[in-house]
């Protein structure tokens, strides 16, 4: 054996206690019983490589960097993955989707007999915003989503169709065709009027009627135009969540006053189930309510957009919901109160209205009440009880 | 009607063609093998898990070769962007996992130096860790890391694995697709160049 390969493997023999924890003094002494022929070489070899980081903890990962990457992965993926993969799982998983979509070809088949032909549905499936064929294939979805009985089926199929809108206006934005679109996504980037929603670039000039506060990371209903150079044109836009963007980075309760009234509730534990209707870094929009997430959120089993998941939270002295915990929850959960929020962002609570407090400290806090989150979804409120 | 692509070799060609793959690791590649299997339909839940799984180490192996936790988390990124391509164009990994995703990261950071060749080197090696509190290791971390830049890119994947991961031997080895003894050797002269500069610069 050559002097190399001793000394290198000397080293490893080093390297690896420096990595189970020992100090490095200590293994310097112990190669150095071992190797006294070397002893001065390996301790200088081993002090190198401390300086080079052996032994050292890891380097923290930034939670907030790691779930904006999985989220615009997994935005990305649903964009590639066209035609809907049938769902792993038991085989009434695969059906009810198969069922609910021949029914409602029925459905509307037997509604337009008269005027229409079965060939028009099927043919529709395919059209595209400005095609004669688009209003059908609208109404094949609205009917699909009447016959999704199941919270979980619902959101999936309200998940599916939104990924059809924006896939939609890519194409006729690649084909330069004038037309309108409506598409709800996740806005990535923000410069000026050059907004990023769901990869798509879309142009909102000032003056754009915009509702709630865009930021990056908050997911937005887009309704606008496809100009003839390709352009998507914002003629409205609105914030779907109450995107609590600055949790990460910048102080709480930038500018507003300091909120020493408390909201009725605030630090109370909250438990409910719903449906996960948006992910993103700082916030999820679960069931219809925002509950945001930070480094401290348990987050188990990888929830996906439209499974059904357990939520565990706090709510915080500002009325948010903080996450302790979410984690998947069984599919055959009935509940049938949640889910409705989805398909239409304008009914979504909107607390950034009344949030400058300039009024005069007085102390009636405005925010709303736990229950009131989820308002539009009638009564029962998951905190009920 | 475009089928989903079929890019999965048969499990089996997953094994690594070098020898004495030591158990956990073989264990870990059928894992691997299944995991991929389901990200080549584009399996939402399989690709989540790749994530979780992958984008530390990533993180921190990008971390250790740029020292700038923003580009870090850029390049990190940019890896799973990668592997959706692949994935869709059918050209999965044909090897293992691990291996591609850490070959296109040391793509990605060549390429970094490539577009920014002089890049200031700032707290790569101090952030989030807490050093032994000697003087002596501080003054010769602006000499170590300089001369870091200086090795062999095949020497800094390993020390950015074994130092900025904590991998082990045989863990670098198998993500590198390398024999043991070869990462042994590399390693040692990465170290040694290293103390070769530590002692010019100080004594």
């Amino acid at each position: 054996m050559t002097d190399v390969d001793t000394l290198s493997n000397a080293l490893e023999d080093g390297l690896a206690a420096l990595e189970a924890g020992q100090p490095l003094a200590a293994v310097q002494v112990e190669l150095a019983a071992r190797h006294p022929e070397q002893a001065g070489e390996l301790g200088a070899l081993l002090a190198a490589a401390q300086a080079a980081g052996a032994g050292q903890s890891l380097a923290a990962v930034p939670r907030p960097a790691q779930l904006a990457s999985r989220a615009s992965f997994l935005a990305r993926a649903g964009a590639l993955r066209r035609p809907a993969q049938p769902r792993r799982g038991g085989l009434g998983r695969f059906l009810a989707p198969a069922l609910a979509r021949g029914l409602a070809v029925l459905f509307v088949f037997l509604a337009g007999f008269a005027a229409g032909t079965y060939g028009a549905v099927t043919a529709s499936a395919d059209a595209l915003p400005g095609d004669p064929l688009y209003a059908l294939k609208r109404a094949v979805e609205r009917t699909e989503l009447l016959l999704a009985n199941h919270p979980a089926a619902r959101a999936r199929l309200e998940a599916d169709f939104a990924q059809r809108r924006i896939d939609e206006a890519q194409t006729v934005a690649a084909q330069g065709r004038e037309t309108r679109v409506a598409f709800t996504g996740w806005l990535s980037a923000l410069d000026g009027e050059r907004w990023t929603v769901s990869g798509l670039p879309v142009i909102v000039p000032a003056g754009t009627p915009v509702t709630g506060e865009p930021a990056p990371g908050t997911w937005v209903h887009v309704a606008g135009a496809v100009r003839v150079d390709g352009s998507i044109l914002a003629e409205r836009v609105g914030v779907l969540s109450n995107a609590d963007v600055p949790l990460p980075t910048a102080t709480p309760a930038p500018s507003t006053a300091p909120l020493t009234t408390a909201v009725p509730g605030a630090g109370e534990d909250v438990e409910f189930t719903g449906v996960v209707q948006a992910i993103a870094p700082t916030a999820w929009q679960i069931g219809g309510q925002t509950v945001r997430v930070s480094a401290a959120t348990e987050v188990r089993d990888n929830p996906l957009v439209g499974q059904v998941v357990g939520v565990r939270a706090e709510r915080q002295a500002d009325g948010s919901l903080l996450a302790t915990r979410i984690e998947l929850e069984d599919d055959d959960i009935d509940d049938d109160d949640d889910g409705g929020g989805g398909s239409s962002p304008s009914n979504t609570p909107d607390p950034s209205d009344d949030d400058d407090d300039g009024d005069g400290g007085s102390s009636t806090p405005h925010t709303p009440e736990p229950d009131d989150d989820d308002g539009n979804s009638g009564s029962g409120g998951p905190g009920d009880d | 009607m475009p089928a989903p692509p079929s890019c999965l070799p048969p499990a089996r060609s997953l094994a690594p063609h070098w020898a004495a793959v030591p158990q956990h690791m073989s264990a870990s590649l059928d894992l691997e093998a299944a995991l991929l299997g389901r990200a080549c339909r584009l399996d939402g839940q399989a690709l989540a898990q790749i994530h979780d799984q992958y984008y530390p180490a990533l993180y921190r192996f990008a971390l250790y070769r740029l020292g700038e936790p923003e580009a870090a988390a850029d390049l990190a990124a940019e890896v799973f962007v990668r592997l959706l391509d692949a994935l869709h164009a059918g050209r999965a990994p044909q090897t293992s996992l691990r291996g591609w995703l850490f070959g296109v990261a040391a793509h990605l950071v060549a390429d970094h130096f490539r577009r920014r060749p002089t890049v200031p080197l700032s707290e790569a090696l101090s952030d989030g860790q807490s050093v032994a509190g000697e003087a002596e290791a501080r003054l010769a971390r602006g000499a170590v890391r300089a001369q870091l830049r200086r090795l062999t890119d095949e020497q800094q994947h390993v020390l950015a694995l074994r130092f900025g991961d904590g991998f082990s031997l045989e863990d670098t080895a198998a993500t590198l697709g390398k024999s043991v003894t070869a990462v042994k050797a590399l390693q040692f002269r990465a170290v040694e160049a290293l103390r070769r500069a530590l002692r010019t610069d100080d004594d």
